[in-house]
């Protein structure tokens, strides 16, 4: 047994000089070390399922990647495939603010419609349908274009108007109207006055 | 000017979403209970046909 006993330096350069044993000793490895690894996997892990594969009796032939377990749920609930089940929620979400637009646009064009007729504009008249464009909220603009061609995309506007548009409308509407904006801008006297743009210039270089 | 009226939801509605969405494998975190049970209400269907019509149109009709 004495013989066997080794120094404390005689385990470390031993240590240092072992070669790895097996497959991994093999010439494969000694180009590249990794290669010794993917040798050594399991391969047991190629054909592991998961329950829920197996629940729904998934072929080997289909790669784990193209497993479409989300598709294949939505398929069997409601018969109509789709992959991301959170889509089913965006629509959801879509669909509620929707709704609430328009509501919005409604009571635009209820408080418009009043407007108009106290002016004695008759509802359904050629002025009316011309005032009615005039004043009800553009959403022409780029941005609320893009939303609306996202909205339709995701199928939200689906059930009632558009959202995009519509979020342009609550955007800007509520807080003004054309109208509004053209009487407040009424109210306000030109400046042309040289009186007057002297006072606000010195109040400026003041500053 | 007034607050858009969006249909209001009861609590047991909405418990009787998520338990709903629970029992078909369908996450909360994905789908909303509450919104899930207030768009049922809206278009007036039950929580199938609800889902059935989401779908539909998510998917363009493609079965």
């Amino acid at each position: 047994m004495a013989e066997l006993a080794l120094t404390p330096q005689q385990i470390l350069r031993n240590m240092l000089q072992r070669r790895p044993a097996g497959k991994l000793a093999g010439a494969s490895s000694a180009d590249n070390p990794l290669r010794g690894l993917l040798e050594e996997r399991d391969s047991r892990l190629d054909s592991f399922k998961t329950e829920e594969e197996l629940r729904l009796g998934y072929k080997d032939e289909i790669s784990p990647y193209e497993l479409d377990v989300g598709g294949q749920l939505s398929k069997d609930l409601t018969g109509y495939r789709i992959p991301i089940v959170s889509d089913l929620g965006n629509a959801i979400n879509a669909y509620i603010y929707g709704k609430e637009m328009n509501e919005y646009r409604d009571a635009i064009r209820e408080k418009i419609d009043n407007q108009l007729e106290s002016e004695g504009i008759e509802k359904g008249s050629s002025e009316y349908q011309i005032e009615i464009l005039k004043r009800m909220p553009d959403v022409g603009n780029p941005e609320a274009m893009v939303e609306f061609g996202v909205g339709a995309a995701i199928g939200a506007p689906v059930l009632k108007g558009s959202f995009g548009a519509l979020k342009a409308l609550y955007d800007r509407i509520p807080k003004e109207t054309r109208e509004s904006t053209k009487s407040e801008t009424k109210d306000l006297a030109p400046i042309d006055n040289p009186e007057m743009i002297k006072s606000l210039g010195r109040a400026y270089l003041n500053e | 000017m007034a607050r858009a009226a969006i249909k209001k939801v009861a609590q047991a509605e909405i418990r009787a979403a998520k338990s709903f969405l629970e029992r078909r494998g369908l996450d909360s975190d994905d789908i909303s209970p509450k919104k899930f049970a207030k768009a049922a209400k809206e278009l007036d269907k039950g929580f199938v046909e609800t889902l059935q019509i989401l779908a539909r149109e998510l998917s363009a009709g493609d079965t």
